[in-house]
């Protein structure tokens, strides 16, 4: 890593379902203004935005970002966009990482939010993500490319539907301690399982909601850092990876990954933990906010990051790890994207909750003495795979 | 902005109900296949199954496709592949998605036909689905199928579907 | 600014109004494949591949996913820009700065000829609540730039015609094509007055791409353009609030590439032309004439100004101003074929606008030599 850039501010609405006060830019610069207060800059300050923003359907307006650059103070200013699906809002966050490390600019600021439920037909719209010789025809959506995905997991290493429940609910304890996430209410595992089956084996309360709010986090220099009179988060390690967009490449004897596993975000994971030293990630990361919209999909991103090996982490949920309280690396406290999904700025609110807990900012849900995280995020098909490690010292990590 | 003294400031208007503005993104596209989609999509008309072989990392791509993504080369022969194989993955979708075409419940799944390296997408079906512990009994990773045809193939991938091997 | 990167392979799809023999992702896997050919590459000497996309203009919802197998993105690092392709290739250019990336594959393309109504896709970039019942669309904010440019300044009558004329013939060489395949009958009602067909751009299908790599990276037999400077800036987004005439936009990323050199000290200009008046008024800002004069680049022989014909015939949607720089960069690499200046230019920019009435721009430098610190 050459010039260190650390994460200055960041600021997240209350998500919830759907807002009917305010337009897509005034949603966004909701998320601007908390950012920049709590970063103590003003708009005038940035030297350049990033705008994360996906897919454009679901707000209805292309090239949505041209709309908001002056929501974001960024009139004049240097202004991109990022859409790589779901993983936007922490590939947008590695973009302004790159603005800063390149030693053109010193603060960045990325901002950006969703409205999900505001299209009424984002499923439909979703399809329209797949080839169109050979799969749009199929009803495939994020739904069902991810329910093959758990059938295929709880085949392999004999996890069960009770097994993806107990994510639910410890992700929704830990949302009940968070005021912006958006389902708070804690559930049993009776409770998700008597939930309506919507794609076999996921069930309603496996999945995450639609949710509409805005994010937002400023990114400086260490000059920059220096000056500002709060605690930073040094970006230590950042990688990507992608993976083929056709899942039936990821199952039989010629695969390289299997569709059941995470592996390209294991390679991406890896990557950031090669920049930022992590050689031991159960000892060495504190706290973790890994992209999961579904419960299923926690399981195999936990063993992607290292966290537990291959087809063990659903025993070790059953045997409380990784919930707040417990001892070992955190998981999801802020109750994750299965209970708070804004897509276009879920990757940001990964990472920007690891912020918070590495400068000692997440209030009731603080894992005590965090002082490195990671965040990543997934977009497409499972195909687009960011990761970044955070730390709150610059030296060397134990 | 600022004022100038002949601007002249009134109360806000008074709005009791949240206020909308409705509209469906209808956009139409033709999306041009390309010879070798057009091909596979051709010989499914005489119920054939055509893959492609990458001539890097020796796969046969099926459905048939003109490059292989994993080497970033051009694919060469023309390859058949049987209408027998075995399901890899699947989902029994119960919920009704607004836009999507199908009457739920039904099977999605990939197989993974002899002569192939990659699994397709398709439906399955001649399953009960009413009970869902019996069908995922009946249906599971590595459970032999058949390919089956519909009488009067259109040259589309829905031409075939899957049904469980006897 | 010292040299940021090179680059050292290029291509562009031959030119086509409407590609139907080819999907999308053929185009864009012949693109990628010839870029690295023209570099002496293979896909595993690429460690990050940089998209350029528009969802609404190809009717593909987050269209990575489908671009991303043939642009060599499968088990790479993969972002995706969607406010431009000339933003593409200004991230490629953080990326490598920042020490992230050592060789990158940057690749944009535009299929118009898929959308059965390109006009209606761009009407939903306007917002929903005052310009969409407007019908607010790419060549409408450009007649009412050009509205504003007439109202304020005398033009020769002739001048659009010129530069029309001028633009056609440098296309048709540029790519193989008869001489007046261009001229053919346009309508000369008015699109949006005060503008007709024949001052809009054409659309066409294409796709290219660009291996950007680190200074250091650039081997003995690759012939590289060396980066010299970049800069972007976008307007906001109320056509009201901006003087369309002023593009301040440009006027800010332009200062930032070219830093303390002058624009007139570059041999070769490739740059976007929203329409004819526009070319003007993108003229001015650049700092090449005065504010009034623009028309006066009709005339002008150096610096070349869109030798390659530019993009009023041939526009390829959303990778227009990726192709900007692309052919800039290959002047300086001597690979312009049939429109290459002699001899070789030994410094060009590229300028890449966007958004309606050219809301936003970036801007790219290059040079023949490396080390610019005593020449430009």
């Amino acid at each position: 890593m050459m010039r260190n850039v650390a994460i200055a501010g960041f600021g997240q609405s209350n998500f919830v379902k759907s807002r009917t006060d305010v337009t897509f830019p005034e949603l966004v610069r909701e998320g601007a203004t908390l950012a920049l207060a709590d970063a103590g800059i003003t708009s005038s300050d940035i030297q350049a935005v990033v705008f994360p923003l996906a897919p454009d359907a679901l707000i209805g307006v292309g090239n949505g970002e041209r709309w908001c650059v002056e929501a974001v103070g960024a009139q004049g200013k240097p202004f991109m966009r990022i859409n790589t699906g779901g993983a936007t809002g922490l590939t947008a966050v590695q973009a302004a990482y790159m603005h800063v490390a390149s030693g053109l600019f010193d603060v960045v600021l990325v901002a950006g939010a969703d409205r999900v439920s505001e299209s009424k037909s984002a499923q439909s719209i979703l399809n329209k993500m797949w080839d169109t010789g050979y799969e749009r025809l199929y009803p495939l959506n994020t739904i069902t490319m991810l329910a093959l995905s758990a059938q295929r997991y709880n085949d392999k290493y004999g996890a069960t539907e009770e097994d993806m429940a107990r994510v639910t609910v410890k992700n929704r304890a830990h949302a009940s301690l968070n005021p912006h996430a958006h389902l708070r209410a804690p559930i049993t595992v009776d409770d998700v399982m008597a939930t309506r089956m919507i794609s076999w084996p996921l069930k309603l309360a496996d999945l995450c909601p639609s949710s509409t709010g805005a994010a937002s986090m400023v990114l400086v220099s260490e000059e920059y850092a220096k000056r500002l009179d709060r605690p930073v988060a040094w970006v230590r390690g950042i990688g990507q990876c992608a993976e083929t967009i056709w899942m039936g490449d990821r199952v039989g004897p010629k695969a390289l990954q299997d569709h059941g596993d995470a592996e390209s975000l294991a390679t991406a994971i890896e990557r950031s933990y090669v920049q930022a030293g992590i050689t031991d990630p159960r000892e060495q990361i504190d706290v973790a906010e890994i992209y999961a919209p579904f419960s299923s999909t926690e399981l195999h991103v936990i063993e992607a990051a290292r966290l537990a090996p291959l087809g063990e982490s659903f025993a070790r949920i059953a045997e409380g790890e990784f919930s707040l309280g417990s001892p070992g690396t955190i998981i999801n406290p802020s109750g994750g994207t299965l209970c708070t999904n804004p897509i276009a700025v879920t990757g940001l609110v990964r990472a920007g909750e690891v912020f918070l807990q590495v400068t000692g900012c997440a209030e009731a849900r603080q894992v005590a003495g965090a002082s490195v995280g990671l965040a990543t995020a997934i977009g497409g098909d499972h195909q687009f795979y960011a990761s970044m490690v955070l730390a709150n010292h610059l030296e060397e990590i134990s | 902005m600022s004022h100038s003294t002949t601007t002249r400031i009134v109360p806000a208007p008074i709005i009791t109900e949240p206020v909308f503005f409705e509209q469906t993104w209808d956009l139409e596209y033709r999306h041009a296949l390309g010879e070798t989609v057009g091909g596979f999509l051709q010989a499914l008309r005489e119920r054939k199954l055509l893959g492609r072989v990458c001539p890097s990392c020796d796969r046969v791509l099926f459905p048939a496709r003109s490059f292989c993504d994993r080497c970033h080369t051009a694919t060469g022969d023309w390859a058949i592949v049987g209408n027998t194989g075995v399901i890899e993955m699947f989902t029994i979708v119960y919920e009704r998605f607004p836009g999507m075409l199908v009457d739920a419940p039904y099977v999605l799944c990939y197989a993974l036909l002899e002569g192939a390296d990659t699994a397709v997408a398709g439906y399955l079906r001649g399953v009960d689905l009413t009970d869902i512990a019996a069908a995922t009994k009946q249906i599971y990773t590595g459970v032999p199928i058949r390919v089956v045809f519909t009488d009067n193939p259109q040259g589309k991938v829905t031409d075939f579907w899957f049904e469980l091997a006897e | 600014m010292s040299t940021l990167s090179a680059v050292v392979g290029a291509f562009q799809t031959p030119y086509s109004p409407c590609v139907n023999q080819q999907s999308l992702e053929e185009m864009i896997f012949a693109a990628t494949t010839g870029a690295l050919n023209d570099a002496g590459l293979t896909i595993d000497a690429i460690d990050a591949v940089v998209l350029s996309v528009s969802d609404q203009a190809s009717g593909r919802i987050i269209e990575s996913m489908v671009t991303n197998g043939p642009s060599g993105g499968v088990d790479r690092d993969v972002t995706t820009l969607a406010s431009s392709s000339e933003h593409a290739l200004c991230y490629a250019n953080l990326r490598i700065l920042a020490g992230q990336s050592q060789r990158i594959l940057v690749v944009a393309w535009g299929k118009p000829s898929e959308g059965v109504d390109p006009t209606h896709a761009e009407i939903l970039a306007a917002e929903p609540f005052l310009l969409r019942p407007l019908g607010m669309r790419a060549v409408v904010a450009a007649g009412l730039q050009a509205s504003q440019y007439i109202s304020r300044y005398p033009i020769e009558p002739n001048a659009g015609t010129q530069l029309r004329e001028s633009r056609a013939r440098a296309s048709e060489r540029a790519y193989g094509l008869p001489e007046g395949y261009f001229d053919d009958e346009t309508s000369k009602d008015f699109i949006a007055w005060p503008l007709t067909e024949a001052d809009l751009p054409r659309r066409c299908d294409l796709a290219a791409a660009v291996v950007l790599v680190h200074p250091d990276a650039v081997t003995p037999d690759q012939t590289p353009a060396w980066v010299t400077g970049i800069g972007w800036a976008t307007d906001g987004y109320e056509i009201a609030d901006r003087d369309l005439c002023e593009l301040t936009s440009l006027r800010t990323a332009t200062a930032t590439a070219l830093g303390d050199r002058s624009i007139e000290d570059f041999d070769v200009i490739e740059m976007t032309e929203i329409s004819t008046i526009g070319s003007f008024i993108a003229a001015e800002a650049l700092g090449l004439e005065t504010a009034g004069n623009g028309s006066r680049i009709v005339s002008r022989t150096a610096p070349a100004l869109n030798p390659s014909g530019g993009n009023l015939m041939i526009n390829p949607g959303n990778a227009g101003g990726f192709m900007r720089m692309l052919q800039a960069a290959q002047q300086i690499r001597g690979k312009a074929g049939p429109v290459q200046i002699h001899p070789t230019p030994g410094t060009a920019v590229g300028v890449g606008s966007h958004g309606f009435a050219a809301q936003g721009s970036a801007v790219m430098t290059f040079s023949a030599t490396r080390d610019n610190r005593n020449e430009v």
